[in-house]
């Protein structure tokens, strides 16, 4: 047998990264940490589900249409996220999830050489898939827990193809408010493609918060990103889209995967969209759960960043792997924040008042 | 970065000698090391694939790599070894060829190669045995660095800029004992080129105007793992907050590394509390030579995914208590059964820094003689004055487990556990033959 040498098969960029490892099912952990339950509260889910009207679908979804492809371009659901949003439904592009997305967009517009500009402590996916895709990220450091306009205005050069801007910053809950958007915008000048990541958008109640599909018409540069996995209830199922300018739009298109949404996907996010009594309900409950947990919290001394989104995040006086480990054995799942660049905090995300109860009882024990 | 500036691919046959030897020693001379340095890499090739040729894997196809590390030369030699078609034997370091025609001829080849190199390495990975000698490239010593002045103004850490990282080094071996610091301290052109290797890397606290409170150095350990050296502080007193600075600047540029954890073999008094978790013990040679006692921290980076310990049941207490301690959850598997199969065949794959007087055992076959085997090779690494030895068992993996009795007979003790720090948590056992300096 002749030894047999991989490295040369890979690219130099794909060896230098390593696979991101997700947790295990549910009752892996369970068995692995011997507790009964588990509450999650390290993913940023709707402790509701998803819309009753989206639930309904699931349910009466013929098992034979799994036979069928689905609509390989989300046909339906574009034509109601058009109507919805007050575009062309040619100017939405669905994804498996935004993470899909995100992908897409690198894909279209940036090639060897190129960089795309983020926050260093942001969501991770944007740096992950520039890195894994050979492409330089530019990482400008948060200020005051925000994204950090001028920083990023100053790290664009002439291979600058895309700025990801999330609004409101996950995990931080800052957001830019409608002039500070509009400005940013402006000051790019269409030297490259603006997305604007509005995962967390249904979440935040700021009458200065900016909805970004009010730029498109003055920037065509500029692409919104919004999902169905958050307020929506139906991160299982993966439905994200892209909303931008008609001729944006149609080059992400030339790169994104078409059938990568499944059609119950397609079918549950369609119904989602119909239920008015979603999104308060899903407010009221992050609202005074995010109180009753910042309490809690301040009330054992710990910092606490409970800002916009369905989230906190807990400084800690302890490693935060450690103090996942031992929530972990309480039956409590949180996301440490040392990926995120926040060592020693965790993120916790908002749930029904007995996983909140749970988490402030197992934190307590944890730090005892 | 490192840069493979050849590779060759060769049966291992005797004829093939000369050319293996020139290879290395031609391509190290390229490489910038001076000639006893370039001479001594191809005497230590030469001996290795003599071995290969002779009776460890004669005829097989051996891969070698001359990589380029900037402040070091490595040769890599790689073949394959399927377990239970390969003796392994041969691949201990006391294992002796004795020609039949000449017996005054007997020579131990890997211990004499092990010599000729600053790192010898061997290790078993899947279905290949690798082999890796690395021999550095000398640089100059430097003058220690005058003291540096006092930060004013707010301090915050960042990632040090290349100019720093020999500066901090510099620093740090001025006021630190050596046990605490790496031998290459000592020399601005080694760390230099180490940084630019990637091999070593530091963040610092600092002031506006550039004035050093400290530094925290990083480096690579194994594939899964970093090891910190640090944190440094350089004023009396110290700079308050500083360590705090370093400790969580480290950690945040580590973040999305894509390493697992953080270890720190000797950490600095200064180290914050609760920043990293203790391990234990352990005994290490400084690069004054003297032994000292040690406390190993800890942190992983990411969020364990829980994972399995194979275990000998004399190990089960330590290492049960180890991990609760550390709030790892584990699933045990016991060694059922006989630990030990018939036959003779014990490998070792044995490590030596002769810069740091180290020498590290890891499993590479089980055989009957693993006792004998063992102390055959602790004989072997003692005069070697390589005291102190340190064995490791992945518990990961599940044939490691039954070479416990032969460690823990032979005088091993365990030490402590470091977390996926292989395929699985590692076990560290040592042999303190030398008392420390405490």
């Amino acid at each position: 047998m002749t030894a047999w040498t991989l490295e040369p098969l890979v690219p130099e960029f794909v060896r230098q990264f390593e696979a991101y490892v997700p947790s295990r099912p549910d009752p892996e952990l369970m068995a692995l940490y011997g507790v009964p339950r588990l509450f999650r509260l390290n993913n940023n889910e709707n402790p509701l589900g998803p819309p009753a009207a989206a639930q309904e679908v699931l349910r009466r979804f013929p098992p034979p249409r799994a036979a069928v492809y689905p609509s390989g371009d989300s046909f339906y659901l574009r034509r109601r996220l058009g109507a919805a949003l007050g575009v062309d439904p040619e100017q939405v592009l669905v994804g498996n999830g935004a993470n899909e997305a995100i992908g897409f967009v690198i894909k279209a517009f940036c090639q060897e050489g190129d960089n795309i500009v983020t926050a260093d402590r942001t969501f991770a996916v944007y740096e992950w898939t520039a890195r894994f895709s050979g492409i330089d990220a530019r990482l400008v450091p948060l200020s005051d827990l925000g994204f950090d306009d001028e920083g990023m205005l100053a790290r664009i050069d002439a291979r600058t193809k895309v700025l990801f801007v999330c609004n409101p910053n996950n995990p931080t809950g800052t957001f830019w408010d409608r002039e500070r958007l509009r400005r940013f915008v402006e000051r790019v000048d269409g030297r490259a493609v603006v997305v604007v990541d509005e995962a967390y958008a249904e979440f935040v109640e700021d009458a200065s918060y900016p909805d970004g599909l009010a730029l498109l018409p003055d920037h065509p540069n500029v692409v919104v990103f919004r999902t169905f996995s958050k307020m929506w209830g139906l991160a299982g199922l993966r439905v994200g889209y892209l909303v931008g300018e008609r001729k944006v739009v149609d080059t992400v298109r030339r790169t994104c995967t078409v059938y990568s949404v499944n059609g119950l996907a397609q079918e549950a996010a369609l119904a989602a969209l119909g239920d008015d009594g979603h999104v308060p309900a899903t407010r009221l409950l992050v609202r005074e759960e995010k109180a009753y947990l910042a309490s809690e919290l301040s009330a054992m001394g710990l910092t606490v960043n409970a800002r916009e989104g369905p989230y906190v995040m807990v400084e800690l006086p302890v490693s935060d792997t450690l103090a996942y480990r031992r929530l972990m054995a309480e039956g409590v799942m949180v996301r440490t924040m040392t990926g995120f660049r926040f060592p020693g905090w965790i993120r916790v995300s908002i749930g029904r008042h007995d996983a909140m109860e749970a988490f402030v009882g197992a934190l307590r024990r944890a730090l005892a | 970065m490192y840069v493979t500036l050849g590779e060759l691919r060769v049966p291992a046959k005797a004829s093939l000698v000369p050319l293996v030897a020139s290879f290395a020693s031609r391509g190290a001379a390229a490489l910038g090391l001076d000639e006893k340095d370039s001479d001594a890499l191809g005497i230590a090739a030469e001996e290795v694939f003599s071995h290969l040729a002779a009776c460890a894997a004669p005829g097989r196809d051996v891969v070698l790599r001359l990589d380029d590390g900037g402040w070091r030369a490595g040769l890599e030699v790689r073949f394959a070894a399927e377990p239970g078609r390969v003796d392994f034997r041969p691949f201990n370091l006391t294992f002796r060829t004795t020609p039949e025609e000449d017996p005054l001829l007997a020579r131990t080849a890997l211990a004499i190669a092990s010599r000729m190199v600053d790192r010898f390495q061997l290790r078993r990975q899947d279905r290949e045995i690798l082999l890796t000698l690395t021999r550095e490239r000398r640089f100059p010593k430097g003058e220690p660095p005058p003291p540096e002045p006092r930060p004013e103004g707010a301090v915050s850490a960042r990632a040090a800029r290349p100019h720093e990282i020999p500066l901090a080094a510099g620093l740090a071996a001025a006021r630190h004992p050596a046990g605490q610091v790496l031998p290459a301290f000592g020399s601005p052109g080694t760390v230099s080129a180490m940084a630019a290797a990637g091999d070593l890397d530091a963040v610092v606290a600092a002031d506006a105007a550039g004035r050093l409170a400290g530094a925290l150095f990083f480096r690579p350990e194994g594939d899964r793992l970093v090891e910190l050296l640090g944190p440094f502080l350089f004023q009396e007193p110290a700079v308050e907050g500083a360590a705090r600075l370093l400790v969580d600047a480290c950690l945040a540029a580590l973040g999305r590394a894509g390493r697992t954890g953080v270890l720190a073999r000797n950490p600095t008094d200064a180290i914050p509390p609760n920043a990293l978790e203790p391990l234990g013990p352990l005994d290490l040679r400084g690069a004054d030579g003297v032994v000292r006692r040690v406390h190993a921290r800890f942190r992983q980076l990411d969020e364990d995914p829980g994972g399995i310990a194979h275990l000998h049941p004399r190990l089960e207490p330590f290492v049960r208590e180890a991990l609760r301690r550390l709030a790892f959850a584990r699933t045990f598997r016991l060694l059922e059964g006989p630990a030990v199969p018939p036959g003779e065949g014990t490998a070792f794959a044995t490590e030596i820094d002769r810069r740091n007087g180290q020498a590290h055992l890891k499993p590479l076959w089980l055989g009957a003689d693993a006792r004998a085997t063992l102390d055959g090779l602790l004989a072997a690494l003692s005069a070697e004055g390589l005291a102190n030895p340190t064995a490791e068992l992945d518990l990961g993996e599940p044939w490691h487990a039954g070479f416990a009795p032969a460690l823990l007979d032979a005088g091993f003790e365990p030490r402590l556990v470091v977390p996926w720090a292989a395929t699985g948590d590692v076990l560290l056992l040592q042999r303190t033959t030398e008392p420390s300096a405490r």
